[in-house]
């Protein structure tokens, strides 16, 4: 019902500008801001239940790394909460030289990963595979100098169409955006399906079992 | 670059972490799981901080205390109720409760995507496939993007053609499909060439790091810069 | 076993080794490579750059420091771009490190271009709810953001004597590395309040967003290092993504020649079972 209720004023909101309804919306909105605050609260009072659990009873091996994670959790809430609060010196030295090198470097360990895979895992097995590691190298190679200095000869002749960074540009701009289109469009009304649903009440399983 | 001894700390230290991370490539060990782990909890501080200072501060204490009316006190107070009922999820015995506060967010949710969803990924790609075909023309320069709309137009209709399951594809219809099929794989090609680019520009982006600013600094750190 | 069995189970750490040294000594040279143009980013360039002198842009940074390699340095040239044509800017972020990341580089060109706080640009800060947020900047920029990222007030800004609504803005530039993210600011602020809209997005997500840009609905993008390194180019100042673009360029080259290697060992290998299978 309460879930009816709000996305019913927000779909009615969107089509009738008039004050009565947009001051709804916007008190909504509000409210929305703020219980989503509370979700983030909700979030990490779970990592520190499970981390502190995992750290007294927990595998022996792993308890050290636990209190790490928690030592870490409180001594970062703790440098917020210093003089100068989010600006603080200390808060801001756990941004810049702990919090960023460690973010960054693990995403960058999937270059690795990718070019294993690449010797390893991407096999043309198939007429489709094949199609689409062609287009992989087409924009791979277009994507850099590396296109401009093998093809680079037949840009602005007769041969520029083998100029593969035009090349490139054509398969985004024409192919791939043509099937980005065909999928955006179909995941479009898979969402809106699956909302209506939940408007109705035959989809309920965001609440978690009775 | 000029750089302290006490500002050289810092980059050193980023460097010594990026590094930890780093060894995990050989193997799992220690150093990279405490790294790890070091990770997690910084990572959920610093949201924790920037949720307070953000939002509970201006949005809720500064709102408090600047409200004036009946409803402006009710704009704070009930969704900070709401927000309560949502911690209750911990407490296995009230956790019932914050299925009201899950109603409501999923509600909002919901509402917004429904119609923005419909208006920009439906309506307004199906006229931005079909507008061109309002001034087609394949003279004077026009023939390029001429062909281009047409098979635009025709790319997508076989992948939307390939993604209905509701319908064999068999015949002219699995024909069809099967151009769908080509397309789509294409499509996955250029996401597979641009996914590749991405993970190598997130490993540039590190050593690039570690040839400037963590080289300065250990060259402050042993008296050579 | 043979040369070519080996080479089909090699270990995979003298690959990372590999691809390692492909990245690491190009860098070395630090030699900034300008990249030819493309269209998409061309008019996101072209778009801004036709904005009268003074206007005012609103840039959204939507992304925490594990795509900082690709999406700094786009917002590093936007921001610059902005400071040469003289236009005041407002930082948002959707994502709570986003704000910060934007503080990090003002607080380095602030004092570079004598720019001032409050006159020339504003950082608002962080705020949850994506859709919903953007949503109530359309009403008012206060409702969201009564305050700036530091307390103050916007009343006391000069910059909102200006702009009171996501309808005031000349231009929206979002660095998104996913959701909430540009994606968001389309459906809201170019389809529901038509607010030009254009921005930087990671190369994972780049070719989905190729249909909101022949659709209209995206004035222009930026794809990965690439497409920072070609906005680098235009406004003709290299940056860390230009000097980026040797090392992705040999890399690119490994990576093509693992996969050749990879198909024609399978291939040669294949093929000789299949003979001795008939013998």
């Amino acid at each position: 019902m309460i879930t009816a209720f709000v996305a019913v004023i927000m779909i009615v909101a969107y089509f009738v500008p008039k004050p009565e309804v947009s001051v709804i919306r916007d008190d909504l909105q509000q409210w929305f801001l703020i219980v989503v605050t509370f979700t983030m609260v909700l979030g990490l009072l779970n990592l520190l239940f499970v981390s502190l659990h995992k750290a007294r009873k927990g595998r022996k091996e792993d308890r050290f790394y636990n209190w790490v994670t928690i030592v870490s959790l409180l001594g970062t809430m703790a440098a917020g909460f210093l003089k100068g609060g989010i600006n603080s010196p200390a808060f801001d030295f756990i941004f810049n030289y702990i919090y960023i090198p460690l973010s960054a470097t693990i995403f960058s360990l999937l270059a690795f990963y990718v070019a294993s895979a690449s010797f390893r895992a991407f096999r043309a097995k198939s007429v489709m595979a094949t199609i689409l590691l062609i287009t992989a190298f087409i924009v791979m190679m277009g994507r850099v100098p590396l296109g401009d200095w093998v093809t680079g000869w037949a840009q602005g002749t007769s041969l520029d169409f083998l100029y593969l960074p035009n090349i490139t540009n054509w398969i985004m701009e024409v192919m791939n955006m043509a099937g980005q289109r065909a999928v955006l469009m179909g995941a479009a009304l898979g969402l809106i399906a699956t909302g209506i649903k939940i408007i109705l009440g035959i989809e309920r399983s965001y609440l978690g079992g009775e | 670059m000029t750089m302290t001894f006490a500002g050289a700390i810092g980059p050193f230290l980023a460097g010594v972490l990026t590094l930890a991370i780093f060894s995990f490539l050989y193997k799992d060990n220690p150093v990279y799981k405490f790294a790890e782990h070091l990770f997690v909890g910084t990572s959920a501080g610093y949201w924790f901080i920037y949720n307070v200072y953000n939002i509970f501060i201006p949005n809720v204490w500064v709102a408090l205390h600047e409200a004036e009316g009946f409803r402006d006190y009710l704009n704070v107070v009930l969704p900070v109720i709401l927000g309560v009922f949502m911690l209750m999820r911990l407490i296995p015995s009230v956790s019932w409760i914050s299925r009201w506060a899950m109603a409501f967010s999923v509600g909002m949710t919901v509402g917004f995507n429904t119609i923005t969803e419909l208006q920009t990924n439906v309506l307004q790609q199906i006229g931005a496939t079909l507008s061109p075909f309002a001034s087609l023309h394949f003279n004077n320069g026009g023939l390029g993007a001429s062909v281009n709309a047409i098979i635009i137009l025709l790319a997508v209709l076989a992948a939307l053609v390939y993604f209905f399951f509701s319908k064999e594809h068999t015949g002219g219809y699995g024909h069809i499909a099967k151009v769908g099929i080509w397309v789509l794989m294409i499509t996955f090609g250029a996401s597979f060439g641009y996914t590749v680019m991405a993970r190598i520009s997130l490993l540039i982006g590190r050593v690039q790091f570690l040839q400037t600013d963590w080289w300065v600094a250990i060259k402050h750190i042993i008296g050579l810069g | 076993m043979s040369f070519l069995e080996k080479l089909d189970r090699l270990d995979r750490r003298i690959i990372f080794l590999i691809i390692g040294v492909a990245v690491f000594v190009p860098l070395l040279f630090r030699v900034p490579i300008k990249v030819v143009q493309s269209p998409i980013v061309q008019d996101i360039y072209e778009g801004i750059q036709a904005l009268p002198e003074g206007s005012i842009i609103l840039l959204s940074f939507d992304y925490d420091p594990s795509t900082l390699a690709e999406l700094q340095p786009m917002s590093e040239a936007v921001i610059k771009h902005c400071i040469q044509k003289k236009h005041k800017m407002v930082f948002i972020g959707l994502w709570p490190q986003g704000p910060k990341l934007a503080q990090g580089i003002m607080d380095e060109m602030a004092p570079r271009y004598n720019l001032q706080y409050g006159v020339d640009y504003v950082n608002l800060g962080y705020k949850t709810g994506g859709l919903v947020v953007i949503s109530s900047l359309g009403s008012a920029i206060s409702d969201p953001f009564p305050t700036d990222m530091n307390g103050t007030p916007l009343r006391e800004l000069p910059i909102f004597n200006e702009v009171k609504t996501l309808r005031d803005f000349d231009y929206v530039v979002s660095m998104s590395a996913g959701d909430p993210g540009i994606k968001h600011w389309v459906m809201i602020a170019k389809d529901r309040f038509k607010v030009p809209v254009g921005g930087g997005v990671t190369a994972v997500s780049a070719p989905a967003f190729y249909a909101y840009y022949n659709s209209g609905q995206l004035e222009g993008l930026m794809g990965g290092l690439r497409g920072a390194a070609e906005y680098e180019t235009l406004i003709d100042t290299p940056g860390t993504a230009s000097y980026g673009m040797s090392a992705q360029n040999w890399a690119h080259l490994m990576i093509i020649l693992f996969i050749i290697i990879g198909n024609s060992t399978m291939l040669i290998l294949k093929r000789r079972k299949e003979k001795s299978r008939v013998r």
